[in-house]
């Protein structure tokens, strides 16, 4: 508001106003002690940094989260990671934590339960982080991730007793589950990944399925296929 | 003469002067029917003279009075006056006259109304005449004053006419027409010359008060057109019911056809142009459109008795309706199909009786492809035809053969026999390919047989082919064992074949073939080169060199596939292979010769027969050469020495020797199909060698593998199968990169329409195929599904 009226109420001089001045101090400005000491405790031995391990006992030990539960997903969300394989500077770790005023482990914990509740009633929010899943649990150098690793994510985001904003019925997570581990398939790609999801989003029941799906429009051939052996099982009826 | 006529400005005087006369012209009520003849003679010339000069008087003396030199027309108000009373002493004079008209008592209306209309009309153009100078001058002032209820004489009779006798009588008049038509249409005598005239009255009646020049139908449209084609439908409906209910449709299609032909024919004669068109119109709403379901049942049985005149006239018929026309060529696509389809499963069904004769069951059905081939062609033949000859080509039908064949071609029970999978592929490109393959092959057995093939029906059949990559895939390993073992008939033959595959395809097609036609010429060349090489060799001789005929072929071009096998070569064959060796990779520095050595056939001359006999030839694999050139040092052999000699693993010794063994050539001990892979059994060669021939072909009866002999086969064909469908994967692939870098974003269903338009001279591209072609290419980023899901982005 002050800013406003600085410039006038003119609302590009005035948001430019407010980025110079507060963005310019964000950045110079030092983060809360208490923060950087979170930090301090959980960087590698090797310099300002996270390593992959350092995060995962970031995860159990300060945090006391499983190092399977959602949030981490939200957590590797929120901090930018593209990959649990990667480091996370110094500098992301604090830039991140700041701007969602985090700066203790307990304010880092109940942020990561308001994720989780988010992904509980925001659909936007909830795709994000599948989508997200994908490339966090790519090992690197590969375009695909196997069976196993997809379906361990299909449990976690679709059967947990949690209940998140896509609502899907379990058996039908349980009988894509099967058919992906009994196929020829190796490996689910990321098309696959990101297309299942819109698939069950736009199919959550059977009588839609039956009535409206159509193998000829522009599914991957694993869901085709799937959606056959429904057929053929009479998995529909 | 002048003195007789009346005073040019008393109307009375001048109209009772003119009344006789215009009495006479017309013809005096009572009097028998006048001809113009009669005109002629009771009207003399000096009496019409005197008519028209009156009247010229009157007219003019009229405008003169005035002045002439006010001949402006608004103010020549007593002319117009004049003109005018005469003009409706006329009318009402018309009037009384034709109101005067009576019919004879046994005379029927519309004889009555011809001769007093033709008396009337013949009548009312002299009139015209007579009243020339009025129509021109007082007339035409009046008229385009814009009076347009005055009119010429001739007009003004005609109007007279229509109010008077016309318009009161039209409903009897029409009446008795229509009878008289229907009399002419039961087949009875009729004068048809009155309803002719009548009718043509109609047309005449049709003045347009306007404009008289222009021809008005409207009298002609409103009191008969309709009426007519109403009596026309409701006489051909009765007439249609009845006779179906007592006759076949067959019959039915004849009589329509030649009750059209009548009315558009005779009817039309006299009737105006106008009603030709509604007319038709109506003749085949009530004759055909109103049967069609009958006539298209009937068409199905013309189709089965091959009927072509009934099957004609039934599509002239149906033609004449053009909505009925896709229906028709519909069924005709339906029933081609099916009786494709029967004749094959008939042809199934009679192999599997010669199968049961022969006490075989169980064992696959086997048909002979010349006989497939034959039979598809027999159908094709028979509706091509029909459709010449009883459609004309008609372009519905043309396109209803083409599917129809393309479906029986390749769906039939024998090519797809009911119940197999959904991915599996048609056999007809394959028995398709075993067909050329019979027609090429140079056998004396076949002499007969190939009598009445040809190259036609290939490329019959071929034209109808869904997968002709498949055939092309079976084609080239059938001609690649022509060219090898020179069996083909003559290469003249095989170019004909390949030209007309590549002209009905495409030069890409058949450029595999054609490469491998041409390898066979390089390596006619290449044997030439190293048979002058080796002649001048220094150490040249015979026994050294023996005839030698080798194959240089491209890899990827030819069906075989290069197997590594151990093999020691005989000595014997040694110096030539190292010398074309030499020779070759001198001339192509960098080419790799490999050599399949299974291959490889040649004949051998032994001497085993009884003394002062010519030697055997035998023709014989490499490998059967190999182990009889053993047998030059000693006469018994163990497989162990076999092998130690020649390296040959147990399985390809065994498949060598069997033939051997079955001619009597070898003996073996112990014996059994068993023991011939152990390495202690023992072979004996028989001296002297008793045969009938002096020529024998041992290399033919070697199979691949002689213990599973049909397993074989099949699995060379599900190897060919999966090949195909790489390659189509690969095909496929390249197509979708190719359309993508052209149009750089394209929603799903564009794309896959595009590739299976650009897929479709190969094969059908299934749908699946091309999803899981657009899944590699997402997965290689070639490709990026945009954000819609439903279509994709080129990644260069």
């Amino acid at each position: 508001r002050s800013y406003l009226s600085r410039n006038q109420w003119a609302m590009d001089y005035a948001l430019n106003d407010y980025y110079d001045t507060e963005h310019g101090t964000f950045v110079e400005a030092t983060y809360p002690p208490e923060l950087v000491a979170v930090f301090k405790l959980n960087q590698t031995t090797n310099g300002p940094w996270i390593e992959p391990e350092d995060f995962v006992k970031f995860v159990s030990e300060s945090l006391h989260y499983n190092p399977e539960d959602a949030a981490v997903l939200c957590l590797a969300d929120l901090l930018d990671l593209k990959s649990f394989e990667n480091s996370i500077s110094e500098e992301e770790f604090l830039s991140h934590w700041a701007q969602v005023n985090c700066y203790t482990l307990e304010h880092m914990r109940s942020h990561l339960e308001a994720c989780k509740e988010k992904m509980r009633t925001d659909i936007s929010y909830f795709s994000r982080i599948y989508n997200s899943a994908f490339d966090l649990a790519l090992d690197r150098g590969r375009k695909s991730v196997s069976i196993n690793t997809a379906v361990a994510y299909w449990e976690l985001l679709f059967l947990s007793t949690a209940h998140y904003a896509v609502k899907v019925d379990p058996i039908r997570i349980q009988s894509w589950i099967e058919f992906v581990s009994e196929s020829a398939v190796e490996s689910i790609t990321k098309d696959a990944w990101q297309q299942f999801l819109v698939f069950i989003i736009k199919y959550p029941t059977n009588e839609l399925l039956k009535s409206s799906y159509n193998p000829m429009a522009a599914w991957p051939v694993l869901i085709d296929e799937y959606y056959e052996h429904l057929e053929e099982t009479g998995l529909l009826d | 003469m002048s003195d007789t006529l009346p005073r040019a400005d008393d109307l009375e005087a001048t109209w009772n002067f003119v009344e006789p006369g215009i009495g006479q012209i017309l013809g005096r009520d009572g009097t028998p029917s006048s001809t113009l003849k009669r005109v002629d003679k009771v009207l003399s010339p000096a009496m019409y003279m005197e008519v028209y000069t009156a009247i010229y008087n009157y007219c003019v003396n009229k405008s003169s009075s005035t002045g002439q030199f006010n001949s402006d027309s608004r103010q020549n108000q007593s002319s117009i006056l004049a003109g005018s009373e005469i003009y409706d002493k006329l009318k009402a004079y018309l009037k009384n006259y034709i109101c005067g008209l009576q019919r004879d008592t046994d005379e029927s209306f519309l004889s009555f109304y011809v001769r007093r209309w033709k008396r009337f009309t013949v009548g009312a153009t002299f009139l015209n005449h007579a009243f020339d100078y009025m129509n021109r001058y007082w007339v035409q002032k009046e008229r385009s004053d814009g009076k347009r209820h005055i009119f010429d004489i001739y007009t003004l009779c005609l109007m007279t006419w229509k109010q008077v006798m016309f318009d009161q009588n039209v409903e009897l008049l029409v009446g008795e027409i229509l009878d008289e038509i229907k009399n002419q249409r039961d087949g009875k005598l009729v004068r048809q010359s009155d309803t002719s005239v009548a009718i043509r009255s109609f047309v005449a009646l049709g003045i347009d008060p306007q404009d008289l020049k222009k021809l008005n139908l409207n009298v002609y449209i409103q009191h008969f057109e309709r009426p007519f084609l109403e009596s026309t439908k409701a006489y051909y409906t009765s007439f249609s019911e009845n006779y179906l209910a007592s006759h076949s449709v067959t019959d039915y299609i004849f009589e329509a056809q030649d009750r059209i032909g009548d009315e558009e024919t005779k009817t039309v004669l006299y009737l105006d142009e106008h009603t030709r068109k509604p007319l038709s119109e109506a003749l085949n709403a009530v004759l055909i459109t109103q049967h069609s379901e009958a006539l298209q049942n009937e068409f199905i049985f013309l189709l089965d008795s091959r009927d072509a005149t009934k099957i004609a006239t039934l599509y002239g018929l149906m033609q004449r309706d053009l909505q009925l026309l896709p229906k028709l060529a519909q069924a005709y696509e339906q029933y081609v199909k099916s009786s494709g389809e029967q004749e094959i499963t008939k042809l199934v069904k009679e192999a599997h009786k010669v199968e049961e004769n022969a006490k075989k069951p169980g064992s696959a059905i086997a048909i002979s492809s010349t006989e497939y081939v034959k039979r598809l062609i027999q159908v094709y033949e028979t509706f091509t035809k029909i459709t010449r000859d009883c459609f004309h080509n008609d372009s519905l039908f043309t396109k209803a053969l083409d599917n129809a064949c393309r479906s029986f071609i390749n769906v039939n029970d024998y090519a797809l026999p009911p119940g197999s999978s959904k991915t599996a592929s048609s056999r007809t490109p394959e028995m398709l390919a075993k067909y050329s393959d019979q027609l090429l092959k140079r056998s004396n057995k076949n002499a007969e047989s190939t009598a009445d093939m040809s190259v036609d029906d290939i490329m019959t059949i071929f034209k109808f082919l869904t997968d002709k990559d498949a055939f092309e895939s079976h084609y080239r390993r059938l001609f690649a064992k022509r060219l090898i073992h020179g069996t083909s008939t003559s290469d003249d033959d095989e170019e004909l074949v390949i030209q007309r595959l590549q002209s009905e395809n495409s030069l890409e097609y058949t450029g595999k073939i054609t490469k491998m036609f041409q390898d066979i010429r390089l390596s006619k060349q290449l044997e030439k080169e190293f048979e002058s090489a080796i002649r001048i060799a220094p150490d040249y001789t015979k026994a050294r060199y023996p005839d030698f005929q080798p194959f240089v072929l491209a890899e990827t071009m030819w069906p075989f596939s290069y197997e590594e096998v151990d093999f020691k070569l005989p000595e014997e064959l040694v110096p030539t292979y190292k010398g074309l060796e030499r020779l070759y990779t001198n001339k192509h520095s960098g080419r790799v010769l490999k050599w399949l050595w299974p291959l490889c056939r040649g004949e051998v001359k032994a001497d085993l027969g009884r003394p002062g006999k010519p030697p055997f030839i035998f023709t014989v694999t490499l490998f059967q050469m190999a182990i009889l050139l053993l047998f030059n040092n000693r006469s018994v052999l163990t497989v162990g020495d076999i092998q130690e000699h020649t390296d040959l693993s147990v399985s390809n010794i065994a498949a060598a020797v069997v033939p051997f063994i079955r001619y009597k050539l070898v003996t073996q001990t112990p014996s059994g199909l068993d023991a011939i892979t152990h390495p202690d059994t023992q072979f004996k060669i028989s001296t002297p060698y008793k045969a009938l021939k002096t020529r024998i072909n041992f290399a033919s009866v070697v199979k691949g593998d002689l213990l599973g002999n049909n397993k074989g086969e099949l699995q060379e064909a599900q190897k060919i199968d999966k090949e195909l469908n790489t390659e189509r994967q690969i095909f496929l692939e390249a197509c979708v990169v190719r359309i993508m870098k052209a149009r750089r974003k394209l929603p799903h269903t564009t794309l896959v329409s595009e590739c299976i338009a650009q897929s479709h001279q190969r094969f059908n591209a299934k749908i699946s195929h091309i999803k899981r072609a657009i899944d590699n290419l997402i997965g290689k980023e070639y490709l990026q599904r945009c954000d819609d899901g439903e279509s994709y982005e080129y990644l260069a």
